[in-house]
């Protein structure tokens, strides 16, 4: 029985985090980012908080179905079934990586780094599928903007995370 | 204790900075270009950068671009995400301009007696 309990409470948990993970990408459509700073193909990506938190307090298996469910949503709602594609490149490298990090969380990383690295991996994998379409690599030569971009907005998910995850904790989520 | 920023997150911090600082030396644009290639579906067009033209890039969003004053620059992106259009103007050699949606690479080559030879 306890343990039926804890199964509908994972399942409902995710849920809510899917849901949320989906919400927040489209609100991120609304921001002009691009007004702040003038580069393009720039995103806040707002749902890796989400993802990072699944990770840090569920598991890589429901993150990565929080991630599938979530670009299926969003990529066939709102946009083309190649922007599945890309965001999938993107969002797997980036969760593999960071479930890596969390392995060492706490103890060599802080949920910047990861964060960061997470930012990170996810434009590079989207690099790589741009790559794979265009068959160039001249697509490279936008890295120096994501890898940049990444830096910040890898920064900017991990400062509202490190104050979003604690209060979590006094909910009794799990 | 969550907040707190671990040693590994200073090594990836500084890692990114100097990885951005190498390629961004090694991609930095030097000398003006004079050739355009502009690639669509994956056959390539070539003009010259001295030319004041108007091209249809005749792929699946049909974008414009606009080679004018050794500048060139999308003007006008029918694509969704318009990253072509928004990035801007571009004139130096190795700089180009990429656009996904409509399959359509953008760059400048030096393409001078020297260059043509090494390439």
């Amino acid at each position: 029985m306890a343990l039926q309990i804890k199964k509908t409470k994972k399942l409902t948990l995710c849920a809510v985090l899917t849901a949320t993970a989906f919400a927040l990408s489209f609100i991120e459509g609304f921001i002009p980012v691009s007004a702040f700073i003038p580069l393009p193909g720039i995103k806040l990506g707002l749902s890796n908080i989400v993802i990072m938190f699944s990770l840090c307090y569920l598991d890589g298996k429901s993150a990565f179905t929080i991630l599938l469910l979530k670009n299926i949503l969003v990529s066939f709602l709102f946009s083309n079934p190649v922007s599945f594609i890309f965001s999938m490149c993107g969002g797997v490298l980036s969760l593999l990586v960071m479930k890596l990090m969390f392995l060492k969380y706490n103890k060599f990383f802080s949920l910047y780094g990861i964060s960061i690295c997470g930012a990170l991996f996810h434009n590079i994998g989207q690099l790589i599928a741009a790559g794979f379409v265009m068959k160039t690599a001249t697509v490279l030569s936008y890295s120096t903007v994501l890898l940049l971009s990444a830096v910040f907005m890898g920064f900017f998910t991990a400062f509202i995370s490190s104050i979003l995850f604690p209060l979590t904790e006094k909910i009794n989520l799990r | 204790m969550i907040n707190k920023i671990k040693k590994g997150d200073i090594i990836v911090f500084i890692g990114v900075i100097l990885l951005i600082l190498l390629i961004s030396v090694i991609t930095f644009p030097k000398s003006d270009g004079d050739v355009v290639e502009i690639t669509v579906n994956e056959k390539t067009t070539t003009y010259s950068l001295f030319e004041n033209v108007t091209i249809e890039t005749n792929g699946e969003y049909n974008n414009v671009v606009v080679i004018k004053d050794k500048k060139v620059r999308v003007s006008d992106a029918r694509c969704p995400d318009k990253v072509c259009k928004n990035t801007g103007e571009i004139s130096k050699k190795g700089q180009s301009i990429i656009c996904v949606p409509e399959k359509m690479i953008i760059k400048i080559k030096g393409g001078g007696k020297i260059d043509g030879i090494a390439n």
